[in-house]
């Protein structure tokens, strides 16, 4: 210290000299001594500072008197603590944002009206754009790669429609006029962008039922909110994959359908299409969203599936009622409710592919049901090949009216996925001869009929583009010697025509026993089909 | 944030500091080679723990050290760049008896600048972002002029006493020089083990360590050796030789400088102290040893506190710099988190340093201070050896060689701290490629 006294002396040595002297003079070497509180050794009493030291003996801070004040912090600490417990960051209204909150941790809240998912140089690295709505305007919000995984550990992956309440760091310029809805807001020109999965809360909103039929024949002002969230049941058809990575599929019931979307983001962050829906019925939720493609002047209802989780099979717990197949051919359309889930069981007797899908015949003695696949069942065919006429099946589906007139119409079927056909058993081909069957043709009509031993009696002979003659219809009696009535034998395909037969030819034919009419008359023949075990035999040697 | 989430960590962080305790009384051990070690640990793990946990340790740790740094610097003489000044004035009271009354001085001034990080920089928010963007582009010439104070201040010793003016002169550039000397040298030093990779890469955070215990422990333990100090027994006091005006003053200047060491790059809490102790007119020792103990506080904590503030957002500071690694606070719950935190650790290790230093008086009492200096300079090699390989025992013992200069020449310590602020000074300028070439490191 270099502080100096008015003496000219410097002030420590001046002290020390001081504090010598008056301590000689009061008599200090023999006089009361103190303890110095700082060095702990003996100083004279009358001392104001320690002989040794030079430490102060009062006006000293204590320890305890130091604690007692440093308890305040433990206060002061614990409002602090108290504060970050319970304060919520105020929340922004979007229309408010400036350049001045640039760079700031920003606090919004609203409503996820757009999704976009950033795939950046094909690596995995990829980061989730969302667009929320407040009511007053529109901004983006970046979700990091690393965020966005946590987000789907902890099932927080936006979806359409999902409000959305972030904290992020915010970017950008101002707001810019811009049109949401029809209606006059702003656009943040700029974004936020969340960092951490704890600074993004999701509110799901609750699913509402809706039938498909009403969504499908929807327009725009009618009865539905857009981004509202909705629960929709129906039957998976075909999809495909998008250019945007997003999968589109149809949701039908009967023949009404709507158009599901599952977004890409969700499909590469939860685990990607699920084959196992494919045919099945299941119930999908997610937003309801209108689709307005430029190539169409009007646009529809699609469904954007909030992800695969949230589509689910139902299979187990659908109830068929038993209806009888002669019951629904003759029922009118007021008999049975459209949609009502019913169960038949028949013979397979007739495929037909038509732009639609394809349509096969269910019969139970002459009377019949139309079963209709529809087109977008893809496997349909594959798996109608596989049945073979005659076949006894049992089939689940949806009853559909199919109306071709004024007061015309019938009910259908639309099975209610792939497995809905049950294969019970096949239907029996009865020993019959020719004279039986035509004695009382209508009593043994659509009956399958196994004719043994019949002999050919006459032969329509064609001849095809190359000049080889064949036939596809000719007549059988009962035996050679007989004069008895002739049945036709008609080969409904052409792949089954014959090359080589002859007049009096002995044959065992397994066919369809039915009428057709020619010129208005009424004729009995025995059909041999494709597609099934209809059969002409010669001498054990197979023709067809 | 939920109170269960607060109060966890809470513990965490006070377990921080009891950790803390221990590591303090370890000569050459930086509170930021152990929040290094600790981050190198953490990153494989952060996937199973969560983020803030981990801060909360080491806001723990950093405010034990930063209360309880002042032990090694007191009773071993091992100081570090932030309590290089203490140690002057500390050894006098430890050759008074008085050890531990300088622990509590500090401490004091530690408590002062806890009130000050939790109650006082919450109200300069504002302030501190806008002072960030005006003197962002003007640190080049900013720390340009500390380093001109730092070598304008030291005043010439011994110039009275020549017969000539000319042998006046001499005499007082005798200290001068050396001191102008030991500042460039050591900002080359700084600067090259900066640019280059002496250390191995996988410890490469720990690069600064050799050369600061080199530059400031080691000097002052070899001449403790060579002066062979003795140290009488300590008395424990129940108070402490400090009034209301003399605390105010200090704490005012101790917090002042902690401010700017913590908001300037390579200005450290001694540093800070010092120019803020000078700009308030300080002369009283205790004021100055209670303002350091302020000034490490606010700097230390300070630093890692301003990546916390709403608005601001700044890395300052190794452990910042180490946060900023694994996590970027976001809200302001997360602020007022840390400031709760921040003063309940520190009143806590206020009450811990009275029993460390009652422990650490144990210690110089009972062994003799020859052997104790050697334990702990063999203490400081070994840490050295096993944080940074044989690498850094080598820049440690050039850090030393250059450390020993101002010891020989009676010149100023301080200007050991070109170790830093050189190098980030032509950093800033923008002319480190330039001088690295001209050492051939670039």
């Amino acid at each position: 210290m270099d502080r100096k006294r008015k003496d000219g002396q410097d002030e420590e040595t001046a002290f020390d000299k001081e504090a010598g002297w008056q301590s000689f003079k009061k008599g200090s070497l023999g006089g009361r001594k103190r303890t110095c509180p700082a060095c702990g050794r003996e100083t004279s009493q009358e001392l104001n500072k320690c002989e040794h030291c030079t430490s102060h003996q009062e006006k000293r801070w204590s320890v305890k008197g130091i604690i007692a004040i440093g308890l305040a912090m433990l206060l002061v600490g614990s409002v602090f603590l108290s504060l970050g417990a319970v304060h919520e960051e105020p929340v922004l209204k979007i229309e408010d944002l400036s350049p001045d909150h640039s760079f700031r941790n920003i606090r919004l809240e609203g409503d996820v009206v757009d999704i976009n998912y950033w795939d950046i140089d094909y690596s995995d690295y990829g980061r989730l754009e969302i667009t929320i709505y407040d009511g007053t305007g529109l901004c983006s919000v970046y979700v990091q790669k690393e965020t966005l995984e946590e987000l789907v550990e902890e099932g927080k992956l936006p979806y359409l429609g999902d409000s959305v309440d972030v904290h992020g760091r915010f970017t950008g310029s101002g707001v810019e006029s811009t049109t949401h809805d029809g209606e006059e807001t702003v656009r943040v020109d700029g974004s936020v962008t969340v960092s951490e999965a704890d600074l993004f809360d999701i509110k799901r909103k609750e699913y509402e039922s809706f039938d498909l039929n009403l969504v499908s024949g929807a327009g725009r002002e009618e009865r539905l909110d857009e981004h509202s969230k909705a629960r929709i049941r129906g039957y998976v058809g075909e999809h495909r994959e998008l250019s945007s990575g997003d999968y589109l599929f149809y949701l039908y019931r009967g023949t009404e359908h709507i158009s599901v979307t599952i977004p890409r983001h969700s499909l590469e962050l939860t685990g990607g299409w699920r084959e196992d829906i494919r045919g099945e019925i299941v119930t999908v939720r997610g937003t309801l969203n209108w689709y307005e493609p430029y190539w169409e002047s009007e646009g529809s209802w699609e469904l954007v599936a909030d992800g695969m989780e949230n589509i689910d099979i139902i299979d187990a717990h659908l109830t068929y009622e038993r209806v009888s197949i002669d019951e629904l051919d003759h029922a009118e359309k007021e008999d049975f409710n459209e949609g009502s889930r019913k169960q038949i069981t028949g013979s397979y007797e007739w495929y037909n592919s038509v732009s639609a899908g394809q349509l096969i015949d269910i019969h139970e003695g002459p009377s019949s049901v139309t079963v209709f696949f529809p087109w977008y069942a893809e496997k349909t065919h594959e798996d109608l090949d596989e049945l073979t006429k005659g076949d006894i099946v049992e089939i689940k589906g949806t009853l559909d009216w199919y109306g071709y007139g004024e007061d015309r119409g019938e009910w259908q079927i639309i099975p209610d996925g792939l497995d809905s056909i049950t294969l019970i058993g096949e239907k029996e081909y009865n020993e019959k001869d020719v004279s039986m069957l035509l004695d009382d043709p209508e009593a043994y009509e659509y009956e399958y009929v196994n004719l043994e031993n019949v002999v050919v009696s006459s032969i329509n002979w064609y001849r095809d583009d190359e000049g080889e003659f064949y036939t596809r219809n000719f007549f059988v009696k009962d035996g050679i010697e007989e004069n008895g009535p002739s049945l036709n034998i008609y080969i409904n395909y052409w792949e089954g025509r014959l090359t080589e037969l002859y007049e009096n030819d002995t044959l065992t034919i397994r066919g369809l026993f039915k009428s057709y009419t020619y010129r208005g008359e009424t004729y009995w023949e025995v059909v041999i089909r494709d597609h099934s075990r209809d059969e002409i035999m010669y001498q054990e040697e197979v023709y067809l | 944030m939920t109170v269960t989430l607060v109060l966890t960590c809470l513990f965490i962080a006070i377990l921080g500091v009891l950790v803390s305790a221990p590591l303090s009384l370890v000569p050459a051990l930086h509170v930021y080679n152990v929040i290094g070690l600790l981050v190198l640990i953490y990153l494989p793990l952060s996937a199973f723990l969560g983020p803030m946990f981990m801060i909360m340790f080491m806001f723990g740790l950093l405010v034990g050290y930063a209360m309880m740094n002042t032990l090694t610097s007191v009773y071993f003489s091992t100081p570090d760049d932030s309590t290089i000044f203490i140690v002057l004035p500390a050894q006098k009271y430890l050759t008074q008896g008085r050890g531990h009354e300088a622990v509590l001085l500090s401490a004091i001034g530690g408590l002062i600048g806890v009130f000050f990080l939790a109650v006082l920089v919450p109200l300069t928010m504002g302030v501190m972002g806008t002072l960030r963007e005006l003197l962002a582009p003007h640190l080049f010439w900013i720390l340009a002029l500390i380093t001109v104070f730092i070598l304008m201040s030291e005043w010439p010793k011994d110039f009275s006493r020549g017969q000539s003016k000319l042998e006046r002169l001499a005499k007082g550039w005798s200290t001068l020089i050396p001191g102008i000397f030991t500042f460039f040298i050591a900002g080359f030093f700084g600067f090259i083990i900066m640019r280059s990779q002496v250390i191995p890469a996988h410890r490469g955070f720990q690069t600064l360590l050799p050369a600061f215990v080199g530059l400031f422990a080691v000097p002052w333990i070899l001449t403790n050796l060579v002066s062979e100090m003795d140290i009488p027994e300590q008395h424990v006091t129940d108070s402490v030789d400090i009034e209301g005006k003399n605390a105010a003053r200090g704490g005012a200047a101790g917090c002042l400088g902690g401010l700017l060491a913590a908001f300037f790059p390579a200005v450290t809490g001694g540093t800070g102290g010092l120019l803020a102790g000078h700009a308030t007119a300080q002369r009283d020792e205790r004021s100055f040893i209670l303002s350091q103990g302020a000034s490490k506080m606010v700097y230390y904590v300070g630093a890692a506190f301003l990546l916390f503030i709403p608005g601001l957002h700044l890395t300052r500071g190794t452990m910042g710099i180490m946060v900023n690694l694994f996590y970027t606070p976001q809200t302001t719950s997360e602020f007022f988190l840390v400031a709760g935190v921040i003063a309940i650790c520190g009143f806590i290790a206020f009450l811990l340093l009275i029993v460390m230093s009652k422990f650490a008086i144990k210690i110089v009492e009972n062994i003799p201070v020859t052997k104790l200096n050697i334990g702990v300079l063999i203490i400081i090699h070994v840490i050295v050896l096993v944080v940074t390989s044989w690498q850094g025992l080598m820049i440690m013992w050039i850090g030393t060689s250059i450390g020993l200069v101002p010891v020989m020449f009676h010149s100023r310590r301080l200007n050991c701290l070109g170790v830093l602020l050189f190098p980030l000074m032509i950093e800033l300028g923008g002319h480190g490629a330039f001088l690295a070439g001209l050492f051939g490191l670039s």
